[in-house]
């Protein structure tokens, strides 16, 4: 039979192959026990996680209305934010 | 470019990466498919429910494992014991229904196919290497001590796991080298490793299961080459 763990690595990667990246990484967590020294996991868990990350990050400069907005003064690349103060 | 866009960029990037991981497993995936619809199959099975159509479909849907070599010698042997723990606890024999028969037949099948498609393990000497004793520093080696002693502390818990209701200690070591073959933890190896000696020390034969675990150590050795 299946560990609790396989069975969970398994679906980390289905989920990861449908694009439900948000399930796979509930499914990583699951897995991480028995599968923590394998590199292979670790490279597929943590890269799920960092496009999770910035797809929230998107999310909210899109929808949170902080988009910030760049400005390029003398070759420096500034938030608009740091300008407000001049 | 802005904060958004470079963040896009980099979703793209990754989400690119992941795509040619999974492609790259794609093969692998198919034989987790398989032993896994095959796990949800005996563990879901009803008590009073018929098997044998399930079991059909399962076959019908992924006999081609081992054609289409896809299969580790572990998935083999993985799918051959859940195909038996089945076939035990449901009572399936050659006196039963021709459906019944007809699954039988594919199990003695499925046990007697040779896993041809078995990724074979890298053919290499086993050699315990270490550095020279001036050279080891204090800390080096209480990791070494700190590390032994993480894994024996993992040991009787595993142990307990695998005798479960076991009646003799030979099970208790397949088992254990079953679940070696397939993961990549050391503590059921150290297990094995513990119990092949035992048995030894109480003159048993322990040729087979030596060579299993050398394939295990081999394999984890190989695994932490590449890691």
């Amino acid at each position: 039979m299946l560990s609790q763990q396989e069975k969970a690595y398994y679906l980390a990667l289905k989920s990861v192959a449908a694009r439900k990246y948000d399930s796979a990484v509930v499914y990583f967590e699951q897995a991480s026990d028995s599968f923590q020294d394998n590199a292979e996991f670790r490279l597929i868990r943590e890269t799920t996680r960092l496009l999770v990350a910035v797809r929230l990050e998107i999310a909210q400069l899109e929808h949170g209305g902080s988009d910030q907005t760049e400005a390029i003064t003398s070759g420096i690349v500034a938030d608009a934010s740091d300008l407000e103060g001049l | 470019m802005s904060r958004v866009k470079t963040l896009k960029s980099l979703e793209v990037v990754l989400e690119s990466f992941l795509d040619r991981l999974i492609r790259k497993k794609g093969k692998r995936l198919i034989a987790l498919d398989g032993i896994n619809r095959l796990d949800d199959l005996a563990r879901d099975l009803h008590p009073t429910s018929d098997p044998t159509e399930e079991l059909g479909q399962w076959f019908a849907r992924h006999n081609r494992l081992v054609s289409d070599k896809v299969l580790r010698a572990g998935d083999h042997r993985r799918i051959s014991s859940i195909l038996d723990t089945i076939r035990r606890e449901r009572g399936l024999d050659e006196s039963g229904s021709p459906a019944a028969r007809k699954i039988v037949d594919e199990i003695d099948r499925w046990s007697t196919q040779a896993p041809a498609g078995s990724i074979p393990l890298p053919a290499s000497r086993l050699v315990l290497k270490r550095g020279s004793e001036a050279a080891a520093t204090e800390e080096a080696q209480l990791d070494g001590i700190a590390q032994f002693d993480r894994v024996l502390q993992q040991l009787p818990g595993l142990f307990k796991d695998f005798a479960g209701n076991r009646q003799h200690i030979m099970s208790v070591l397949d088992e254990a080298l079953k679940t070696a073959e397939n993961s990549n933890q050391t503590a059921p190896v150290m297990l094995a490793a513990t119990i092949i000696y035992w048995l030894r020390v109480k003159k048993y034969k322990v040729g087979p299961f030596v060579r299993r675990l050398r394939k295990c150590e081999q394999r984890l050795t190989a695994e932490k080459a590449n890691a």
